[in-house]
């Protein structure tokens, strides 16, 4: 099974497209825990393109495409926008939360949740796109 | 979206009435939180029950709208959905907010 989404680079059109992935995996994938997994992570992927690759100024779209095999289900995140810092995949940070209340941390987390929920994580800059590729186990 | 609160005793309850907390209502979310808690008691239960999804974004919006209060009042969290608990989990931001089933169960908890 194959499913596509698109939508403009603005967190409200990314809100719609989580809101219809959420409802394709309800279809076809059985576990809460991997529907969550698959759900937050690409939030994330798509949270990002939005703030650092492809700004709501460009008329470009982000693509995703969904598969399900008995094994994975994998997710293709694709925009057109500036290429990911060193054209590389982000590390998970380190985030230190033993510290005073006041500094505790607000932001960061994101690519540290992609990494944590992902099989397998890969970044590719092909034809001026940017192309995240998730993949997630299947049940255990 | 809309945040209610009522005070019961020590405690402020605030209601999110929202299904998810995420970058498209982050700020929004951030300034009601501030005007909700201003002059809070002891401890504020945010009442999570209606979340079903929060990003990072959301995530960041609750730990400032804590980090505001100053440490003059405690916050804890209620009502946590199974992918709302473990955007927690894996930010380890469980470690840092008592986060409760229920609200039932975070009204009756007696502080430490």
């Amino acid at each position: 099974m194959t499913y596509q989404f698109d939508c403009r680079a603005t967190e409200l059109d990314v809100r719609q497209v989580l809101i219809d992935l959420r409802a394709a995996l309800a279809d076809v994938v059985a576990g809460d825990d991997v529907r969550s997994s698959v759900e937050i992570a690409v939030a994330e992927g798509l949270n990002n393109v939005v703030e650092h690759s492809l700004t709501a100024s460009c008329d470009g779209r982000i693509h995703v495409r969904m598969g399900v095999d008995a094994a994975h289900v994998f997710v293709l995140l694709q925009d057109p926008g500036a290429p990911y810092p060193n054209w590389a995949l982000p590390d998970a940070p380190q985030v230190d939360l033993d510290v005073p209340l006041a500094e505790l941390p607000e932001g960061g987390f994101g690519w540290g949740m992609i990494h944590a929920l992902t099989d397998r994580l890969d970044y590719s800059r092909v034809s001026g796109m940017n192309c995240l590729k998730m993949w997630f186990a299947r049940g255990s | 979206m809309s945040l209610a609160s009522k005070d019961i005793d020590q405690t402020r309850i605030v209601h999110v009435d929202a299904s998810r907390i995420d970058a498209a209502m982050a700020i929004q979310f951030k300034e009601e939180m501030r005007q909700l808690t201003r002059d809070a008691p002891e401890r504020v239960v945010l009442d999570l029950t209606q979340v079903d999804f929060i990003d990072s974004s959301g995530l960041g919006a609750i730990v400032a709208a804590m980090k505001h209060m100053g440490g003059a009042s405690r916050m804890d969290l209620a009502g946590l959905s199974p992918t709302v608990s473990k955007v927690f989990r894996l930010t380890r931001m469980d470690t840092v907010f008592h986060l409760f089933d229920t609200l039932d169960q975070a009204v009756n908890a007696r502080a430490n």
